[in-house]
């Protein structure tokens, strides 16, 4: 949970609510109670109800006590336990923590209101890919929550936060941080997980529904890239091209020898191992486990879904994100996504 | 020992998210990081983040986190002229959870910008790191362009045909060029956001570490600025701690270019503690 900022944000409200000179020193140790002469019964009454407004909390009477008030830095003390025991039930806004797994930490990001039963975890793509669909996964879990889904995103193994190096990624060792996440929410009292794949992460969600389905509920599809074998070689393609740029010639086949013969191989600053490239290539054909409904949401100008796996094809009308270095809106792709998850 | 920590902080009622590498000792600088354009907080290929843990391995407290409208955190962009109120919940975030009271920014392309517009404003800024800095006006690409990537082509049978079949806009870019030549010299208009930079960048009195990648128009739009504008290139001499990685691109991207960029950056630090 947040600590420090419980003290900022704590100081920013008194100085708001008791319009203190921005001059006066509050510090931890400061008195409140017999120290700051605006602070009276009635001051501590418009304090709690700003405090709860700015941290999404609800004190309880007996919480309450005069010494809490005694300093800011008893203040600040009390509303960091106050928020912590929100943390575990994602009352208001964002919650980040590190969740300890199999591989090491995970960094997870959760948003909604606390009584969900539901939670909808996302599946992140590929190297680049998951750092251009952050805005768009932000923007799904905002509308996810209205509707009142409570929503999960987290970094697989060697991506964005979490522990670990790109280089030492392997597909088994993701489904293993799908699964680590998807037990997590489930003892936290969530009675249902639905899962969406982005792109490659629809591959790997479909592949974990495929070994588990206890306690899971829809998978959602985003442009999934089901073929391991394909999407490695337009990855490499990246490298192919760059090279061809700088006038020095690297074909597909090439980078791939190299990948066979052990090399480990940079493409756009991310370091592909022959064993997560192997694990690529070996990927099977996609199919829809039984008993999980499945949603496949494509862009508008997709024909029909690239491989007939038994899901449910949507389409909607919105930019390749995955292509844009550019932030790009999707709102088809969110009411799409609020449509199959949250109807 | 260091301890990773998931934070979210407040910037003007948005909570914001950030990650915080808090070393058990901390050196006395931490380090703010900014990313750049649409990017997220962890950076391509991971940057940012690597440019974090390799901080705090050598005691320097960091963060990277998401600006409004950006990565994980809600509300609507600000824009990179506007990131004040953004930076100063950053460097909050960090002094309370670490315990520094002085920082350095580092911010990549128009993040670069941002920092420069903003360090003088903040008596805890004790020093900026810029990479790849955005300085990019209709002129300053043409004249990049002009300069940097016409001539290499000039050479090519393809740039040929394509000028005389007029899909090169040679005359045009030498036309702005020749204009843009012309208003360089003239003083920059306090209003525009690169007259805004220069204006941070001297009434800042800390060290500035300039760092610009061979492989980049932005790098070079910016070092053509440095060569052709007076009072920037004034600046530039005077003013910045200046580093050439000639095969890096705009991003860093490659262990290689990764890792001089990680030691210049340490280095950095290091010497604004000692």
């Amino acid at each position: 949970m947040t600590d420090g900022d419980s003290l900022t944000g704590v100081i920013e409200t008194l100085r708001d609510v008791l319009q203190l000179e921005p001059q006066r020193p509050l510090e931890p140790g400061s008195r409140l109670l017999g120290g700051i002469p605006e602070f009276d019964s009635l001051a501590v009454a418009s304090v709690l109800l700003a405090i709860e407004d700015r941290f999404g909390l609800e004190f309880d009477d007996e919480d309450i006590s005069a010494e809490l008030f005694e300093t800011i830095g008893s203040l600040a003390d009390f509303v960091d336990r106050a928020r912590a025991g929100t943390g575990e039930s994602y009352a208001g806004g964002p919650v980040a923590e590190f969740i300890d797994a199999g591989s090491g930490r995970l960094f997870a990001l959760h948003r909604g209101a606390s009584d969900a039963s539901r939670c909808v975890l996302f599946v992140p793509p590929f190297a680049e890919e998951m750092n251009r669909v952050r805005p768009l996964v932000t923007a799904a879990s905002v509308a996810l929550n209205e509707a009142g889904r409570v929503t999960c995103l987290f970094d697989l193994h060697g991506t964005g936060d979490s522990d670990g190096e790109f280089h030492e990624a392997r597909w088994p060792l993701w489904l293993g941080n799908v699964h680590d996440m998807v037990e997590r929410l489930k003892e936290r009292g969530f009675a249902t997980v639905d899962l969406a794949g982005i792109r490659l992460g629809g591959r790997l969600a479909l592949d974990y529904a495929a070994r588990r389905q206890d306690g899971l509920g829809r998978v959602l599809l985003w442009d999934p890239e089901l073929d391991g074998r394909r999407f490695l070689e337009r990855f490499l393609r990246a490298r192919s091209m760059a090279a061809m740029m700088n006038g020095r010639k690297e074909t597909v086949a090439s980078l791939r020898q190299r990948l066979l013969e052990g090399e480990t191989l940079e493409v756009a600053g991310y370091r592909v191992s022959p064993a997560l490239a192997t694990d690529l290539d070996a990927l099977d054909e996609a199919r829809v486990p039984d008993g999980i409904p499945v949603d496949w949401i494509a862009r508008g100008d997709t024909a029909g879904p690239a491989a007939d796996i038994g899901a449910r094809f949507v389409q909607a009308d919105y930019p390749a994100w995955w292509d844009s270095v550019e932030t790009v809106a999707a709102p088809a792709l969110i009411d799409a996504t609020v449509k199959c998850l949250a109807a | 020992m260091t301890e990773r920590r998931a934070l979210v902080f407040d910037c003007a009622g948005i909570p914001l998210v950030g990650v915080a590498e808090l070393p058990v000792n901390p050196a006395a600088t931490g380090l703010v990081i900014v990313t750049g354009g649409p990017q997220y907080r962890s950076g391509s290929h991971r940057l940012f983040t690597t440019i974090a843990r390799s901080a705090a391995a050598k005691r320097n407290a960091a963060i990277t986190f998401d600006f409004r409208g950006s990565g994980d955190s809600t509300g609507d962009h600000p824009g990179f002229e506007s990131l004040d109120d953004d930076l100063a919940a950053a460097i909050d975030a960090l002094c309370t959870a670490s315990g520094v009271n002085r920082v350095v920014i580092l911010g990549l392309c128009d993040a670069a910008s941002a920092a420069s517009m903003y360090a003088a404003r903040d008596s805890r800024v004790a020093g900026l790191v810029l990479l790849n800095p955005w300085v990019r006006s209709e002129g300053s690409l043409e004249r990049a362009r002009v300069k940097n990537y016409y001539p290499a082509r000039l050479g090519s049978a393809g740039f040929w045909k394509r000028l005389l079949t007029g899909k090169v806009r040679v005359l045009h870019a030498l036309r702005s060029y020749r204009q843009q030549a012309g208003a360089a010299r003239a003083a920059p208009r306090a209003d525009d956001f690169v007259g805004r930079m220069l204006a941070g960048v001297r009434s800042f009195t800390g060290p500035v570490l300039l760092v610009l990648s061979g492989q980049d128009m932005t790098a070079r739009e910016f070092s053509d600025l440095c060569e052709n504008d007076a009072d920037w290139r004034q600046t530039a001499e005077t003013r910045f701690d200046r580093h050439e990685l000639p095969g890096a691109s705009h991003t860093f991207a490659g262990h290689e270019q990764t890792d001089a960029l990680v030691g210049l950056v340490t280095e950095f630090l290091a010497k604004l503690d000692s």
